[in-house]
């Protein structure tokens, strides 16, 4: 709270060392503790546990929600910090696996929140709160799914993207011999899947072609 | 996800906040002595490619309660590995590293910060004699392997 200070509070009483000793704390937080510098691998009473899950944070409320997000990222932030250190000096940082288990809690935390803001948008405008998909026709002829993206103005005539049912000539063509290809690479890769499951160790071994059999 | 989208502006909408932050921040060590040591109250971080100074400004403000009083941002680009790096008319990328963000951020003038000795001398050298003394063992054990090797005792006696 450096700026909520008083202005009142002379400058004789901020002195320079507690101000430095108050702010070194704060940079603290971005260094492991100062017992695990140099280690290979953390005691096992100081290793990490485990992430959390989905139904743990189910359990929690918003707000406690929206406090362990920012004591996850300053912990992330101090493992990123501790791993480019220990690469600098070529050196393996101890458990690294601590900057996976903080992701995955990470993206859980934010699959929760996702998952209530669905609720409520379901409940009040019948939406999801999934961003919308909007089906369209490439001008090769592709049919697919692309998320719509807002505009300041609508669009001009004929310009809006959509599907299409009927492909104009080119399009048509290509999907004509997108398709022949397509069926070709899929006919070759059966051939060769068959082809490796009847060579035996022996061909291998002592070079010897398949069997010929005429009457197969 | 629903809290990663950001949503077109339009006059009289309320501000757009972020509740969840996804940036990262590190801290990285910098020269104690020369040209490019840094005044004390300098801190460099290496940063999120997508955060603007004032992102890094609030960030630190408002998560670390950092007494920030000026960000200047530098992008550092990623080396480039070429096939032939000296064939200038047919050399081309195999590879380039990603760009980084480095952020030299200035706190107020009573602030004090050093990066913290993590690999003391001592730790050093207790890894160091550590691992002379495995390889010395290593080296036995070979030896004892290779020892009687061309004499081709162990198949006529031991077996």
């Amino acid at each position: 709270m450096w700026r909520s200070l008083p202005s009142l509070m002379s400058s004789a009483v901020r002195s320079q060392n507690v101000a430095a000793t108050r702010h070194s704390s704060t940079m603290k937080q971005f260094f492991d503790d100062e017992a695990n510098f140099g280690k290979a691998e953390l005691r096992p009473k100081a290793r990490p546990g485990r992430s959390w899950t989905e139904e743990e944070l189910r359990l929690k409320s918003n707000s406690d929600l929206h406090k362990l997000w920012y004591v996850c990222l300053k912990e992330r932030n101090m493992l990123i910090t501790m791993k480019k250190a220990h690469v600098s000096r070529a050196r393996n940082m101890p458990n690294p696996e601590r900057i996976d288990r903080v992701q995955e809690s990470m993206d859980r935390i934010e699959a929760v929140v996702h998952e209530r803001n669905d609720a409520v948008f379901k409940l009040e405008t019948g939406e999801s709160a999934d961003p919308r998909k909007r089906t369209i026709t490439s001008f090769a002829g592709f049919t697919y799914e692309k998320q719509a993206t807002e505009h300041y103005s609508p669009p001009q005539p004929g310009k809006k993207e959509s599907e299409t049912p009927y492909l104009d000539d080119d399009a048509y063509m290509m999907q004509k011999l997108w398709q022949e290809k397509e069926f070709l690479k899929n006919r070759d890769r059966l051939d060769d899947e068959k082809r490796r499951a009847a060579r035996t160790e022996d061909m291998d071994r002592f070079k010897r072609g398949a069997p010929r059999v005429f009457n197969r | 996800m629903t809290s990663r989208l950001a949503r077109l502006w339009q006059p009289g909408n309320p501000q757009r906040r972020v509740f969840l932050p996804d940036f990262w921040m590190a801290v990285i060590e910098s020269p104690s002595v020369g040209r490019n040591k840094l005044p004390r109250n300098c801190v460099k971080f290496e940063v999120d490619p997508r955060m603007s100074r004032h992102d890094i400004r609030e960030y630190l403000t408002k998560i670390y309660d950092l007494p920030v009083r000026d960000v200047r941002t530098e992008v550092q680009m990623g080396d480039i590995t070429w096939n032939t790096k000296l064939d200038h008319q047919y050399k081309k990328a195999m590879w380039k590293e990603e760009d980084k963000k480095i952020a030299y951020v200035f706190m107020s003038k009573d602030f004090a910060f050093s990066f913290p000795q993590m690999f003391a001398a001592l730790e050093e050298d207790v890894e160091l004699a550590k691992a002379t003394k495995q390889q010395e063992e290593l080296k036995e054990k070979l030896n004892e392997q290779y020892a009687n090797r061309n004499r081709r005792v162990g198949q006529f006696l031991a077996a």
